[in-house]
Protein backbone atom coordinates (compact mmCIF):
# COMPACT_ATOMS: atom_id res chain seq x y z
CA UNK A 1 0.00 0.00 0.00
CA UNK A 2 1.42 3.93 -0.78
CA UNK A 3 1.02 5.81 1.89
CA UNK A 4 -0.98 8.28 1.51
CA UNK A 5 1.06 10.75 3.51
CA UNK A 6 4.05 10.60 1.62
CA UNK A 7 3.92 13.60 -0.16
CA UNK A 8 2.70 16.78 1.13
CA UNK A 9 0.49 19.24 -0.41
CA UNK A 10 3.03 21.78 -1.35
CA UNK A 11 4.66 18.95 -3.60
CA UNK A 12 1.46 17.17 -4.73
CA UNK A 13 0.10 20.70 -6.37
CA UNK A 14 3.45 21.03 -8.66
CA UNK A 15 3.22 17.28 -9.59
CA UNK A 16 -0.17 17.97 -11.58
CA UNK A 17 0.83 18.77 -15.03
CA UNK A 18 3.41 15.55 -15.16
CA UNK A 19 0.38 14.30 -13.50
CA UNK A 20 -2.19 14.89 -15.82
CA UNK A 21 0.52 14.72 -18.95
CA UNK A 22 1.24 10.83 -17.96
CA UNK A 23 4.80 11.71 -17.39
CA UNK A 24 4.93 10.58 -13.49
CA UNK A 25 6.54 6.97 -13.69
CA UNK A 26 4.27 4.18 -12.06
CA UNK A 27 5.55 4.61 -8.13
CA UNK A 28 4.65 8.44 -8.50
CA UNK A 29 1.33 7.91 -9.97
CA UNK A 30 0.16 5.85 -6.91
CA UNK A 31 1.37 8.29 -4.40
CA UNK A 32 -0.73 11.35 -6.48
CA UNK A 33 -3.81 8.90 -6.47
CA UNK A 34 -3.30 8.10 -2.91
CA UNK A 35 -3.02 11.68 -1.91
CA UNK A 36 -5.95 12.55 -3.38
CA UNK A 37 -8.10 9.88 -1.83
CA UNK A 38 -7.46 11.35 1.52
CA UNK A 39 -7.10 15.25 0.99
CA UNK A 40 -10.67 17.16 -0.52
CA UNK A 41 -8.47 20.59 -0.98
CA UNK A 42 -5.90 18.77 -3.27
CA UNK A 43 -8.56 17.48 -4.99
CA UNK A 44 -10.01 20.89 -5.99
CA UNK A 45 -6.59 21.82 -7.23
CA UNK A 46 -6.73 19.29 -9.49
CA UNK A 47 -10.33 19.90 -10.05
CA UNK A 48 -9.24 23.41 -11.29
CA UNK A 49 -6.44 22.47 -13.15
CA UNK A 50 -8.75 20.54 -14.99
CA UNK A 51 -11.11 23.68 -15.30
CA UNK A 52 -7.93 25.55 -16.72
CA UNK A 53 -7.13 24.20 -19.14
CA UNK A 54 -10.95 23.56 -20.41
CA UNK A 55 -11.72 27.30 -20.22
CA UNK A 56 -8.06 28.04 -22.24
CA UNK A 57 -8.89 25.74 -24.57
CA UNK A 58 -11.98 28.06 -25.40
CA UNK A 59 -10.06 30.21 -26.66
CA UNK A 60 -9.59 28.15 -29.66
CA UNK A 61 -13.26 28.79 -30.57
CA UNK A 62 -12.56 32.99 -30.39
CA UNK A 63 -13.32 34.60 -33.40
CA UNK A 64 -10.86 34.84 -36.18
CA UNK A 65 -12.09 37.04 -39.23
CA UNK A 66 -11.34 35.37 -42.24
CA UNK A 67 -8.96 36.33 -44.68
CA UNK A 68 -8.89 39.66 -46.31
CA UNK A 69 -9.86 39.40 -49.52
CA UNK A 70 -7.02 41.77 -50.96
CA UNK A 71 -4.91 40.59 -48.83
CA UNK A 72 -5.65 36.80 -49.80
CA UNK A 73 -5.28 38.28 -53.59
CA UNK A 74 -1.98 39.38 -53.07
CA UNK A 75 -0.65 36.10 -51.15
CA UNK A 76 -2.09 34.27 -54.48
CA UNK A 77 -0.04 36.83 -56.37
CA UNK A 78 3.11 36.27 -54.94
CA UNK A 79 3.01 32.77 -55.34
CA UNK A 80 2.00 32.48 -58.79
CA UNK A 81 5.07 34.85 -59.11
CA UNK A 82 7.33 32.39 -57.37
CA UNK A 83 6.29 29.22 -58.27
CA UNK A 84 5.78 28.83 -61.99
CA UNK A 85 4.12 25.76 -63.24
CA UNK A 86 5.83 23.26 -65.59
CA UNK A 87 5.14 23.73 -68.55
CA UNK B 1 -5.26 13.10 -56.85
CA UNK B 2 -6.50 10.89 -53.66
CA UNK B 3 -8.73 12.34 -50.93
CA UNK B 4 -7.64 12.31 -47.17
CA UNK B 5 -4.80 11.08 -45.24
CA UNK B 6 -3.12 14.86 -44.26
CA UNK B 7 -2.49 15.40 -40.49
CA UNK B 8 -2.26 19.54 -41.50
CA UNK B 9 -5.52 20.52 -40.05
CA UNK B 10 -5.08 21.55 -36.68
CA UNK B 11 -8.35 19.80 -35.44
CA UNK B 12 -7.38 16.31 -36.76
CA UNK B 13 -10.15 16.08 -39.51
CA UNK B 14 -8.63 14.11 -42.47
CA UNK B 15 -10.43 16.35 -45.09
CA UNK B 16 -7.61 16.77 -47.41
CA UNK B 17 -7.30 17.17 -51.06
CA UNK B 18 -3.75 15.80 -50.90
CA UNK B 19 -2.19 11.74 -50.32
CA UNK B 20 0.49 13.27 -47.88
CA UNK B 21 2.48 16.13 -47.53
CA UNK B 22 5.08 15.19 -49.77
CA UNK B 23 2.70 15.33 -52.66
CA UNK B 24 1.35 18.46 -51.20
CA UNK B 25 4.75 20.37 -50.83
CA UNK B 26 5.71 18.91 -54.91
CA UNK B 27 2.65 20.50 -55.88
CA UNK B 28 3.33 23.85 -54.17
CA UNK B 29 6.93 23.77 -55.49
CA UNK B 30 4.92 23.22 -58.94
CA UNK B 31 3.04 26.65 -58.62
CA UNK B 32 -0.28 24.90 -58.30
CA UNK B 33 -2.68 27.31 -57.22
CA UNK B 34 -5.16 25.15 -55.22
CA UNK B 35 -2.48 23.67 -53.32
CA UNK B 36 -1.62 27.17 -51.69
CA UNK B 37 -4.77 27.95 -51.76
CA UNK B 38 -5.38 24.88 -49.77
CA UNK B 39 -2.24 26.11 -47.73
CA UNK B 40 -3.65 29.13 -46.91
CA UNK B 41 -7.32 28.16 -45.92
CA UNK B 42 -6.14 25.21 -43.64
CA UNK B 43 -3.57 27.40 -41.65
CA UNK B 44 -4.62 31.45 -41.93
CA UNK B 45 -6.96 31.59 -39.41
CA UNK B 46 -4.54 28.70 -36.58
CA UNK B 47 -1.76 31.22 -38.07
CA UNK B 48 -3.67 34.54 -37.19
CA UNK B 49 -4.88 33.32 -33.50
CA UNK B 50 -1.44 31.55 -32.64
CA UNK B 51 0.36 35.41 -33.73
CA UNK B 52 -2.40 37.20 -31.31
CA UNK B 53 -0.54 35.69 -28.32
CA UNK B 54 2.98 36.04 -29.94
CA UNK B 55 2.41 39.90 -30.27
CA UNK B 56 0.67 42.86 -28.90
CA UNK B 57 -2.42 43.59 -31.10
CA UNK B 58 -4.37 41.75 -33.75
CA UNK B 59 -3.50 44.06 -36.61
CA UNK B 60 0.35 43.45 -36.14
CA UNK B 61 -0.37 39.44 -35.82
CA UNK B 62 -2.44 39.74 -38.63
CA UNK B 63 0.82 41.46 -40.93
CA UNK B 64 2.83 39.10 -39.16
CA UNK B 65 1.11 36.27 -40.46
CA UNK B 66 0.82 37.89 -43.64
CA UNK B 67 4.94 38.31 -43.24
CA UNK B 68 5.19 34.54 -42.85
CA UNK B 69 2.74 33.50 -45.75
CA UNK B 70 5.58 35.31 -47.86
CA UNK B 71 8.26 33.82 -45.77
CA UNK B 72 6.33 30.51 -46.50
CA UNK B 73 6.48 31.46 -50.77
CA UNK B 74 9.67 32.42 -50.90
CA UNK B 75 10.93 29.49 -48.49
CA UNK B 76 9.14 26.45 -50.07
CA UNK B 77 11.78 24.98 -52.69
CA UNK B 78 14.54 25.38 -49.63
CA UNK B 79 11.88 23.41 -47.29
CA UNK B 80 14.12 20.41 -46.54
CA UNK B 81 11.31 18.76 -44.94
CA UNK B 82 13.04 17.84 -42.09
CA UNK B 83 9.91 18.85 -39.39
CA UNK B 84 6.52 18.21 -41.01
CA UNK B 85 5.12 21.25 -43.40
CA UNK B 86 2.99 22.57 -39.62
CA UNK B 87 6.37 23.00 -37.86
CA UNK B 88 8.43 24.57 -40.96
CA UNK B 89 5.28 27.65 -41.20
CA UNK B 90 5.20 27.69 -37.37
CA UNK B 91 8.91 27.75 -37.18
CA UNK B 92 8.60 31.05 -39.99
CA UNK B 93 5.61 32.46 -38.03
CA UNK B 94 8.11 32.38 -34.84
CA UNK B 95 10.68 34.12 -36.30
CA UNK B 96 8.47 36.44 -37.74
CA UNK B 97 6.94 37.54 -34.40
CA UNK B 98 10.05 37.27 -32.85
CA UNK B 99 11.92 40.01 -35.01
CA UNK B 100 8.75 42.23 -34.56
CA UNK B 101 8.51 41.70 -31.14
CA UNK B 102 12.15 42.82 -30.75
CA UNK B 103 10.90 46.00 -32.07
CA UNK B 104 8.16 46.26 -29.95
CA UNK B 105 10.45 45.52 -27.38
CA UNK B 106 8.82 42.26 -26.57
CA UNK B 107 10.28 39.12 -27.03
CA UNK B 108 9.68 36.12 -28.20
CA UNK B 109 12.21 33.20 -27.12
CA UNK B 110 13.40 30.53 -29.50
CA UNK B 111 14.53 28.58 -26.76
CA UNK B 112 12.47 29.10 -23.96
CA UNK B 113 14.19 29.71 -20.65
CA UNK B 114 12.46 28.54 -17.59
CA UNK B 115 14.77 30.43 -14.70
CA UNK B 116 14.03 33.73 -12.97
CA UNK B 117 10.69 34.39 -14.32
CA UNK B 118 9.41 34.45 -11.12
CA UNK B 119 7.67 31.55 -10.55
CA UNK B 120 7.02 30.85 -6.51
CA UNK B 121 4.40 27.53 -6.74
CA UNK B 122 0.76 26.74 -7.49
CA UNK B 123 0.45 28.71 -4.58
CA UNK B 124 2.26 30.95 -2.31
CA UNK B 125 4.33 29.38 0.57
CA UNK B 126 2.42 31.10 3.34
CA UNK B 127 -1.05 28.57 2.20
CA UNK B 128 1.05 25.86 3.41
CA UNK B 129 2.64 24.71 7.09
CA UNK B 130 6.07 25.41 7.00
CA UNK B 131 8.13 22.93 7.06
CA UNK B 132 10.07 21.16 10.75
CA UNK B 133 6.76 21.87 12.24
CA UNK B 134 3.62 19.12 12.58
CA UNK B 135 2.55 18.39 9.09
CA UNK B 136 4.82 20.94 7.59
CA UNK B 137 4.08 21.43 3.57
CA UNK B 138 0.51 20.50 4.14
CA UNK B 139 -2.15 22.77 4.10
CA UNK B 140 -2.48 25.83 6.49
CA UNK B 141 -5.01 27.33 4.55
CA UNK B 142 -6.91 24.89 1.98
CA UNK B 143 -7.79 25.66 -1.52
CA UNK B 144 -11.57 25.97 -1.41
CA UNK B 145 -13.25 24.85 -4.44
CA UNK B 146 -14.42 26.52 -7.33
CA UNK B 147 -18.37 27.72 -8.44
CA UNK B 148 -19.46 26.09 -12.15
CA UNK B 149 -17.73 28.14 -14.83
CA UNK B 150 -22.15 28.43 -16.10
CA UNK B 151 -22.61 30.36 -13.04
CA UNK B 152 -20.62 33.34 -14.41
CA UNK B 153 -21.20 35.40 -17.37
CA UNK B 154 -18.90 33.77 -20.25
CA UNK B 155 -17.72 37.00 -22.01
CA UNK B 156 -16.28 38.13 -18.73
CA UNK B 157 -14.86 34.29 -17.32
CA UNK B 158 -13.40 34.38 -21.17
CA UNK B 159 -11.41 38.37 -20.61
CA UNK B 160 -9.89 36.77 -17.26
CA UNK B 161 -8.86 33.74 -18.86
CA UNK B 162 -7.38 36.02 -21.92
CA UNK B 163 -5.96 38.54 -19.88
CA UNK B 164 -4.14 35.65 -17.29
CA UNK B 165 -2.61 34.15 -20.07
CA UNK B 166 -1.33 38.02 -21.97
CA UNK B 167 0.48 38.24 -18.39
CA UNK B 168 2.50 35.66 -18.31
CA UNK B 169 5.89 35.49 -18.70
CA UNK B 170 6.29 35.02 -22.67
CA UNK B 171 7.98 31.74 -22.94
CA UNK B 172 5.00 30.27 -20.46
CA UNK B 173 2.82 32.50 -22.82
CA UNK B 174 3.77 30.60 -26.27
CA UNK B 175 3.52 27.50 -24.16
CA UNK B 176 0.60 27.01 -23.06
CA UNK B 177 -1.06 28.86 -26.30
CA UNK B 178 0.33 26.19 -28.71
CA UNK B 179 -0.66 23.16 -25.96
CA UNK B 180 -3.86 24.51 -24.62
CA UNK B 181 -5.62 26.97 -27.33
CA UNK B 182 -4.31 25.28 -30.32
CA UNK B 183 -3.72 21.74 -29.06
CA UNK B 184 -0.72 20.85 -30.11
CA UNK B 185 1.08 18.14 -29.03
CA UNK B 186 4.38 17.82 -26.59
CA UNK B 187 6.35 16.59 -28.95
CA UNK B 188 5.26 19.56 -31.43
CA UNK B 189 5.78 22.18 -29.11
CA UNK B 190 9.56 20.55 -28.38
CA UNK B 191 10.24 20.52 -31.87
CA UNK B 192 8.98 24.18 -32.08
CA UNK B 193 10.27 25.94 -29.66
CA UNK B 194 13.72 23.65 -29.51
CA UNK B 195 12.50 22.09 -25.43
CA UNK B 196 13.71 19.27 -23.49
CA UNK B 197 10.37 17.88 -23.00
CA UNK B 198 11.01 18.29 -19.08
CA UNK B 199 11.22 21.19 -19.73
CA UNK B 200 8.40 22.14 -22.02
CA UNK B 201 6.46 20.57 -19.15
CA UNK B 202 8.02 22.90 -16.60
CA UNK B 203 7.01 25.68 -18.85
CA UNK B 204 3.26 23.91 -19.29
CA UNK B 205 2.91 23.68 -15.36
CA UNK B 206 3.90 27.61 -14.93
CA UNK B 207 1.36 28.98 -16.94
CA UNK B 208 -1.50 26.80 -16.02
CA UNK B 209 -0.61 27.34 -12.41
CA UNK B 210 -0.59 31.29 -13.21
CA UNK B 211 -4.20 31.00 -15.15
CA UNK B 212 -5.60 29.13 -12.52
CA UNK B 213 -4.05 31.83 -9.70
CA UNK B 214 -5.58 34.59 -11.74
CA UNK B 215 -8.88 32.76 -12.37
CA UNK B 216 -8.97 31.30 -8.52
CA UNK B 217 -10.26 34.91 -6.71
CA UNK B 218 -13.51 35.06 -9.17
CA UNK B 219 -14.17 31.75 -9.44
CA UNK B 220 -13.43 30.25 -5.79
CA UNK B 221 -16.50 29.81 -3.56
CA UNK B 222 -17.09 32.74 -1.10
CA UNK B 223 -16.65 32.63 2.38
CA UNK B 224 -19.88 31.77 4.48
Amino acid sequence: MTDPYEIPCRIFVEMLTDYLEGALDATDVERVEAHLGICPPCVHVLDQFRETIGLVGELREADVDGLDAHVRTSLMDAFKQVHLPDR
Amino acid sequence: MSAAVLDLRQDGRVDGTYADEDELVAALRNGDEAAFSWLLLTYDAALRRTARNFVATSAVADEVVQETWLGVIKGLDGFQQRSSLKTWIYQILLNTARTRGVRERRTIPFSATIDADGYEGVFPEDRFRPDGEEWGGWWANPARPWEPAERFDRAETMGRVRDAIASLPDSQRVVISLRDIDGWTSEEVCDLLDLKPVNQRVLLHRARAGVRAKLDPYLEVADR
